[in-house]
């Protein structure tokens, strides 16, 4: 025997022992991915989604709540169906939809469920659910699904929808996740955190078989679900369906307001869509549509249209006079038709007698005089002095402002101030005869619908408002202590325009929206407009003590405010304060809807 | 000689302190994979408690081989192979299919494998047919004449379908390393080997372009030594064939499952739930022990049930899970000085029938505990064999032991050799 017999063995075990080492070394301590793996092997991620707010009336009638839908998921492995025609028929798609849909969830795994059809509506489910069992491999999830029971009020409710890219991205909290829901308009969006709530996690352990048993490192890691907050609105939902109802046909806007609180009683934009064909599975078709739709239904006129204000204006026009005292309640004044445009007819007018006919002339020498105090002899500074008082005036009212309200589209509308000529003139080089036709409300100014509507309950209230609000209570919590604003004009100077304003309705451009014990208090605007029919405006409230109800409308290419929007808002405040209407006939007119061919 | 030496003492300490401390490693694991608080612990459904049983059944015969004469040993091997090749083929014919296999017999409940019995056999009859010819493996007539001793247990379980126990048979060749056989052959056998498994990874085209380079070159560097042409061109003949024989293999002769699992090791990602799924969990469980483990009992792939055969074949992934890199390589050691000192005895005997029986010992417990060991960490297909004292099973657990147990005794006879 030639020296040691064993080397070989040695060497094999040496081998061994070093390829074990080196092994269990990369497995154990250098890689550390395995203790993750063993981690999401017994350790299962449940979402628990938090069920999204629910969204009421001031009266508690529930103006959305959530209805289940179903997700259909498919497991390709498992998957086997007897009858193929009855399976499409069910999910009404085609052979080769079919086969795409189980390539493509193929691809993804064979084993994980994947996504096979959204959404199913329940009323479809209910239809369908005794044929499920046919078609193994094929699970379906229940998830809520926004539901509409007035399918009105849409613009303001806003609607969800998954989130998009952007969504994601643009989420600071990390919060949401492929296909969750979110809100993408109005109370919807503006309440987003309110109405979501926070979704829980809980992490549960599984064996290999997949049974459940018991929760992880016990539920010490776990994150509780938290529903979503119940969100009161101000809305009176029978008299914004009522009021869409008169709109039904037409293009424009109302917003009512509780004078006494800002409230919103009702906002309404027409065209309008049911809110409940962007909740569901022809969502992105739906929302095409509405977008294709030349009468931009999906556009909400109430804040964001903007309109010159018309004669409605007058009524600021005279409270600034009386303010500044450039005209007294005693004036009387001769005024001839050689200024302006005028439907009113020359002859002696005092302040009352000009808002219920609506004198242009009138107003007309009434600006000159707010503007041209003669506080400086050049025209030009004078004119330029005037202006900015007369914008600080105007901006009191809410105009040129978004008013804090609670939905954050909303438009400010335009007050003009003295840079604005500058810019549009030269400095120096503007005077009262380039801006005299904002004495009438027309011009640059530009308004918004609940702009108008506040300046109804400024009157109404005689000098102060609240910040329109919608939303009262979140979670059964008053929101905030809306406080009053003064505007810091002589309550005196109201009283008088709003005996105008009984006027105008008793004898003046809105006698058809008078009724005896309504008391309504009003004035009507015919909104020039450069590009078809007038606009027909209205503000106003009632009764004219203790008011109720302030409104305002403008209805698009309607001609004479007397006539569609005074009628809307006539009948609109005779519902609300009475809780029905007895005017048949002017409710029928305004149905009808021919305000046009009258005017010839 | 008359003297009975029944004295335990002189066993080899290093030896019997391994095996006891390999049984408790191995019944704490089985404990652990097999706890559940329905099970309770004395019951024939629990597998450690039966483990229990069988742990003391090794005893009782860890004394009856102390009393019995070595020459009784002796004369035993020949009735014992015969035997054990009868037991095998009655099997073929009686046996009870278990897991697509046919190779348990079953009396009135008791499991009783004969291929694990017959393992213990060919070792005796090895160390027979050495020491009373006087035999060396030098020629191919006497390769053969051994060979076929291996082969014919090792045919029959195939037969049985039993692939991971047959393979254990090659391990007898490395006996015969020790007793004369050429290295020559170990390294071809072995660059077979390699070429196999590179013809499951490699396109075939590229693999016949290689080797007739590789070659051309070796005829053109030996152009003089026309006995190396002669030899580099049949070796050349033979990798042709393993490589063509390597889809009749592949598709003809394994099973669909076993070919799976050779295609998985090399890529364990190709069917992660199928034949992957074992060494998948098993890495898992072992790589997530990190360098401390989870602690005994604590282990999260162990205790719901994540690795399948835990307790008998992937029995070290609990080892791995619980007690981490330091308790693995604390196990690790302890197995390579337990084998090393097979080694050194088995080498020192001056008896050759005890040194050929020492080797096989060595080269059977060092392959079970390569393969084993190398399919739970992923380097190596999974085939079904135990890892020895650790796994679960009776069969296995007593017929490793009778090996050890002999082997004590022939060397712990040693000094009375002389009078024999």
């Amino acid at each position: 025997m030639s020296g040691d017999k064993t080397v070989i063995f040695k060497i094999i075990l040496g081998l061994v022992l070093i390829i074990f080492s080196l092994r269990l070394f990369y497995l154990q301590v250098y890689n550390s991915e395995y203790r993750t793996l063993s981690e999401e092997n017994i350790v299962h991620l449940e979402t628990i989604y938090p069920s999204r707010g629910i969204i009421y009336d001031r009266n508690d009638s529930i103006l959305v709540e959530n209805r289940p839908s179903y997700d259909f998921y498919i497991i390709p492995r498992k998957f086997s169906v007897k009858d193929t025609a009855s399976l499409l028929n069910v999910f009404s798609i085609d052979k080769y939809q079919l086969e795409e849909i189980i390539t493509k969830a193929a691809n993804y795994s064979r084993y994980r469920p994947s996504i096979f059809y959204k959404d199913m509506s329940h009323k479809r489910f209910a239809q369908i659910q005794s044929d499920l069992y046919h078609f193994s491999g094929i699970y379906h999830v229940s998830k809520p699904t926004r539901y509409y029971p007035f399918k009105s009020l849409s613009h303001a409710l806003g609607y969800v929808a998954e989130v998009s890219y952007n969504d994601i991205s643009s989420d600071t909290t990390n919060y949401y996740r492929q296909r969750d829901l979110i809100g993408k308009s109005g109370i919807e969006k503006n309440f987003e955190k309110d109405l979501r709530g926070n979704k829980g996690v809980r992490l549960k352990i599984y064996d290999v078989r997949g049974n459940e048993s018991g929760s992880f490192k016990g539920g010490e890691d776990d994150i509780i679900v938290e529903n979503g907050s119940e969100i009161k609105l101000s809305i009176d939902i029978k008299l914004q369906r009522y009021i869409e109802k008169l709109l039904e046909g037409k293009t424009g806007s109302v917003v009512a307001i509780d004078p006494s609180s800002g409230e919103l009683l009702a906002i309404a934009s027409a065209p309008s869509f049911d809110p409940n064909i962007l909740s569901g599975r022809d969502y992105s078709k739906n929302y095409r549509n509405l977008q294709l739709d030349t009468l931009n239904p999906i556009y909400n006129r109430a804040l964001t249209a903007t309109y010159p204000p018309g004669s409605m204006f007058k009524l600021i026009q005279a409270l600034i006079g009386l303010e500044e005292n450039v005209v007294s309640k005693e004036d009387q004044i001769y005024v001839d038709l050689s200024r302006i445009g005028d439907l009113a007819p020359a002859g002696i007018y005092d302040l009352n007698k000009a808002i219920v006919n609506s004198s242009n002339n009138y107003f007309h020498m009434l600006f000159r005089k707010l503007i041209n105090q003669k506080r400086d002899n050049n025209t030009f500074i004078d004119s330029r002095i005037g202006l900015d008082r007369w914008s600080e005036y105007v901006k009191k009212f809410g105009l040129g402002s978004d008013l804090d309200f609670d939905i954050s589209n909303i438009s400010s509308g335009f007050v003009p101030s003295s840079e604005y000529y500058d810019g549009f003139y030269g400095k120096g080089r503007w005077k009262f005869s380039n801006i005299y036709s904002l004495s009438i409300g027309q011009g640059e100014l530009l308004v918004t619908p609940i702009q108008m509507a506040n300046f109804a309950s400024i009157i109404a209230n005689r000098g102060y408002y609240y910040n329109p609000n919608i939303v009262t209570h979140i979670n059964g919590k008053k929101t905030s202590n809306n406080q009053r604003k003064y505007l810091d004009i002589d309550k005196t100077h109201f009283d008088y325009v709003v005996d105008a304003m009984e006027n105008v309705v008793m004898n003046g451009s809105a006698r058809r929206a008078y009724m005896r014990e309504l008391m309504l208090c009003g004035k009507t605007s015919t909104v020039q407009n450069p590009h078809g029919y007038d606009h027909s405006g209205f503000i106003g409230f009632a009764p004219k003590n203790n008011p109720k109800i302030a409104i305002a409308a403008y209805i698009e290419n309607a001609g004479w405010g007397g006539r569609s929007a005074a009628s809307i808002s006539s009948l609109a405040s005779e519902y609300y304060i009475y809780g029905k209407t007895k005017r048949n006939w002017l409710e029928d007119y305004v149905l009808k809807g021919d305000f046009i061919d009258e005017e010839n | 000689m008359r003297k009975i030496n029944i004295s335990i003492f002189s066993n080899d300490v290093i030896i019997t302190l391994c095996y006891i401390i390999l049984v408790f490693f191995g019944f704490i694991s089985i404990y652990s994979s097999q706890y559940s608080e329905e099970l309770p612990f004395v019951s024939l459904k629990n597998e450690s408690f039966k483990q229990l049983i069988w742990i003391l059944i090794c005893l009782i015969i860890f004394f009856i081989i102390q009393i019995i004469e070595y020459r009784f040993i002796f004369d035993l091997a020949v009735p014992l192979y015969f035997l054990s090749i009868i037991l095998l083929v009655l099997v073929l014919l009686f046996g009870q299919e278990v897991k697509s296999s046919v190779s348990w017999f079953n009396f009135f409940g008791l499991k009783f494998q004969p291929s694990e019995f017959a393992k213990f056999s060919t070792a005796l009859i090895l160390a027979k047919v050495f020491d009373s010819s006087n035999l060396k493996v030098d020629s191919v007539k006497s390769l053969i004449k051994v060979s076929t001793l291996i082969l014919i247990p090792f045919i029959l379980i195939l037969f049985q379908g039993d692939t991971g126990t047959a393979l254990v048979y090659f391990s007898f060749f490395l006996v015969l390393l020790r007793e004369g056989l050429s290295l020559k052959f170990f390294f071809i056998a072995l660059s077979f080997i390699v070429i196999f498994m590179m013809g499951i990874i490699l396109e075939k085209t590229i693999l016949y372009t290689i080797f007739t380079i590789l070659f051309l070159i070796i005829v053109g560097l030996s152009i003089k030594d026309f006995k190396r042409i002669i030899n580099s061109s049949i070796f050349f003949v033979l990798v042709i064939l393993v490589i063509n024989g390597q889809d009749f293999l592949m598709n003809d002769v394994l099973k669909p499952h076993q070919k799976k699992r050779i295609e998985s090791l090399i890529n364990p990602n190709a069917d992660p739930l199928g034949a992957g799924w074992n060494v998948t969990q098993s890495k898992i469980a072992i790589g997530s022990g990190s360098f401390l483990g989870k602690g005994y009992m604590e282990g999260s792939q162990t205790s719901f049930n994540f690795v399948p055969f835990q307790s008998t074949d992937f029995i070290f992934s609990v080892i791995g899970e619980e007690f981490g890199y330091l308790g693995s390589m604390i196990f690790i050691i302890l197995y390579f000085i337990f084998l090393y000192r097979i080694l050194i005895l088995a080498e020192n005997q001056k008896d050759k029938f005890a040194r050929v029986f020492g080797y096989s010992v060595f080269s059977i417990i060092f392959f079970h505990f390569f393969v084993n060991i190398s399919m739970t960490l992923g380097l190596f297909p999974v085939v079904g064999i135990p890892l020895p004292f650790v796994s679960y099973g009776g069969s296995s657990l007593l017929s490793f032991s009778l090996l050890i147990f002999i082997f004590l005794k022939l060397n712990s006879f040693k000094p009375s050799l002389l009078s024999r």
